[in-house]
């Protein structure tokens, strides 16, 4: 344990932090949705990448699982099977631009001024030992609840999204059944 | 090597969260399998939260702290367990028509109302911020769809979507919070983050500790609709069907101003820098906003989403003193606030149409020519609610602006008593179109046993609390008690 990172771990540690900065930016200045989506998969990965420097191996490699394997993707998939999603232009107003200037600098601020005044308890830099053995047995002892509150959670979303879209299938079918009776009708008159 | 994975708990102190989450279990099974008689689910539902309520009075009296710490169950949980079960009773009786009506072929509908009540009773009693936050998103998660359940109606998917959306915000203010305080004091356990507030003098000066604190503050604010935090809350209780918003006024703000309640005792109590001047604020600004933007409402269920903005307000006249007695007035107040509010909307659910009119003042003007007893009934839920004796609502304001004043607080409570002048107002006025306005057209609707035997329920509550509060004032006390180590 050495109180000092050494130099491979500060340019890793600068490769992220400028990866995921550039690509931030692009995400927000880029005129296309479709090629922000894409910008911003280099965010996800370049956040991954300080996880893991961080010794969060696990936490790491779950971002890249979940939020670049999933969540990206769904983005994505969304973005594209959007109607017209290409010729939207999502950066038109300049009053959107002043504002999000003027709050992305004062939230930097404030976090800047945060960081600084807090006095951070340092544990110093240690050899990475893995996470995952540690993590299991606490989800399966202390944190036992949590785990399974989650799990019912997540059930109830998908049962959530499933009443929503049954009743909506349900108006759907009930459009298309007058739409045929009203047919019906029309051919009767004539 | 898995020595580390014994695991030894008894399960009876959360035996309400068993039956809740079985009979979730059996709606679920029931729904699957049987295919007519889909109130035979709703059945289901309130044997499970009769049970439920049965459990929770057998463990009365006890403090059981279980799983790694991160549950207590004790009087304060059990009392708000009881309430917000039996809201769920009365919500239940009162759908039994109604999700016929729009929903016939679904019983999901009992499903997500049970599990967000299993939500509740995780979260009144969870001492960990981990747990808090799971059954928080448990409770809320299954309300959304419930707003959006009447498809066919805009208003209603535009209510809860914008519940949905604000109410992830909440969280994710809620979450950033917890992460800080973590950040600082490295722990999710309220009595220990307590300990560690109480003995360090200089977590007071600490930034990242009162964002922490302030985020945690915002994300609940929004979730009980303080103002100015409360922006989803008219259009989703405007849209969604009258007993859902019953439901979420009764309920849901029960159970979460629990959760504040229970954290402004265990943890901020501790704290050096005081809250209460924040809690003032809000009270102030919520109460004020609430009742003068309710007055220009002419749609019922409107003007009671800004009532119940107001309610809120009410509430944390309570909290901001940070005495015994003023946590107490406000339970009294939140069980007084339930029963009246549930009833209030068990009428409005008799009038409304499949279609979601029927609930402008001008439909309730002449109701008492033809339904002299509902007109009745739906005037002292109105005086109630307004705060006139002998109600259970007149008792709450009493000790809340009591035990403000008690401690000193005088000019809030002067405050407060004005605006709950102001309030009288748009409640009066239901009840003078009810009696004295001509009517615009024959309202007749069918009697329902489920809706009656629900505003019976919530009526015998609003009576009980109004004349005889003293035995109900005493077991909130003495819940407040068992939060204190």
């Amino acid at each position: 344990m050495s109180a000092v990172p050494s130099t491979v771990h500060l340019l890793f540690f600068y490769f992220f932090a400028a990866m995921t900065i550039a690509s931030a930016l692009l995400v927000v200045l880029l005129r296309n949705i479709v090629q922000s989506a894409f910008a911003l998969f280099f965010t996800l990965f370049g956040v991954a990448g300080i996880y893991i420097l961080l010794g969060a191996d696990f936490v790491g490699v779950t971002q890249v699982l979940i939020y670049i394997g999933g969540v990206m993707i769904l983005i994505v998939f969304g973005v594209m099977l959007t109607h017209n999603s290409y010729s939207v232009d999502i950066f038109n107003r300049l009053g959107t631009l002043v504002m999000g200037t003027i709050s992305a600098i004062v939230t930097f601020t404030i976090i800047y001024y945060a960081i600084r005044q807090v006095p951070w308890r340092l544990i110093g830099y240690k050899a990475s030992i893995p996470t995952t053995r540690p993590i299991g047995t606490l989800l399966m002892t202390d944190y036992l609840l949590p785990f399974e509150l989650a799990s019912v959670l997540l059930v109830l979303a998908m049962v959530g999204a499933a009443y929503l879209i049954r009743s909506e299938l349900r108006v759907g079918k009930e459009r298309k059944d007058r739409d045929k009776r009203g047919a019906g009708l029309e051919r009767k008159d004539a | 090597m898995y020595e580390g994975l014994t695991y030894s708990t008894t399960f009876s102190s959360i035996l309400p969260q068993v039956i809740i989450a079985a009979a979730i279990v059996v709606c679920a099974m029931f729904d699957a399998f049987v295919a007519s008689k889909k109130w035979l689910v709703g059945i289901i539902a309130l044997l499970g939260l009769g049970a439920g309520i049965a459990a929770s009075m057998s463990l009365w009296g006890q403090n059981i702290v279980e799983f790694s710490n991160m549950l207590s169950t004790n009087d304060f949980s059990l009392i708000v367990s009881i309430t917000v079960m039996i809201a769920g009773i009365v919500s239940v009786l009162v759908s039994l028509r109604y999700v016929d009506a729009i929903d016939g072929e679904s019983g999901h509908y009992y499903l997500l109302l049970l599990s967000s009540v299993l939500g509740m009773l995780f979260l009144v009693s969870a001492m960990n911020l981990i747990v808090l936050v799971l059954s928080l998103e448990l409770m809320s998660l299954s309300v959304y769809p419930l707003v959006g359940m009447t498809y066919e109606r805009q208003a209603s998917l535009e209510g809860s979507m914008k519940y949905l959306i604000l109410g992830s915000f909440a969280t994710a203010f809620l979450l950033y919070g917890i992460a800080l305080v973590y950040s600082v004091i490295g722990t999710t356990n309220m009595y220990a983050i307590a300990r560690v507030l109480a003995s360090r003098r200089d977590l007071a000066v600490n930034v990242v500790m009162m964002a922490g604190i302030a985020l945690i503050l915002v994300g609940f604010s929004f979730k009980v609709a303080l103002v100015p935090f409360h922006t989803w809350t008219p259009d989703a209780y405007q849209g969604a069907p009258a007993p859902v918003t019953g439901f979420m006024a009764a309920a849901v703000k029960a159970a979460s101003f629990a959760a504040i309640i229970k954290l402004v005792i265990v943890v901020l109590s501790s704290y050096h820098v005081p809250v209460s001047g924040a809690l003032w604020w809000l009270s102030a600004v919520t109460m004020f906003a609430g009742n003068i933007i309710a007055v220009l409402q002419k749609n019922v269920k409107r003007m009671l989403a800004y009532s119940s903005i107001a309610h809120a307000g009410y509430v944390v006249v309570g909290l901001v003193p940070g005495s015994a007695f003023g946590m107490s007035s406000a339970i009294f107040y939140l069980l007084s606030y339930t029963f009246t509010v549930t009833g209030a909307f068990a009428v409005i659910t008799y009038l409304e149409k499949k279609d979601g009119t029927g609930n402008d003042l001008s439909d309730y003007s002449g109701l008492s020519r033809s339904h002299p007893v509902l007109s009745l009934i739906m005037s002292v839920f109105m005086l109630s609610l307004g705060g006139i004796p002998p109600t259970a609502g007149f008792m709450a304001k009493f000790y809340v602006f009591g035990a403000a004043i008690r401690s000193g607080y005088v000019g809030l409570a002067v405050f407060g008593i004005l605006t709950s002048v102001v309030s009288l107002y748009y409640y009066l006025h239901v009840v003078y179109a009810m009696y004295f306005e001509e009517p615009e057209h024959a309202t007749d609707v069918p009697v329902a046993v489920g809706i009656s035997t629900g505003i019976v329920i919530a009526l015998w509550g609003v009576i009980q609390l109004g004349i005889l509060p003293s035995d109900i004032m005493d077991l909130a006390m003495k819940s407040v008690q068992s939060l204190i180590h």
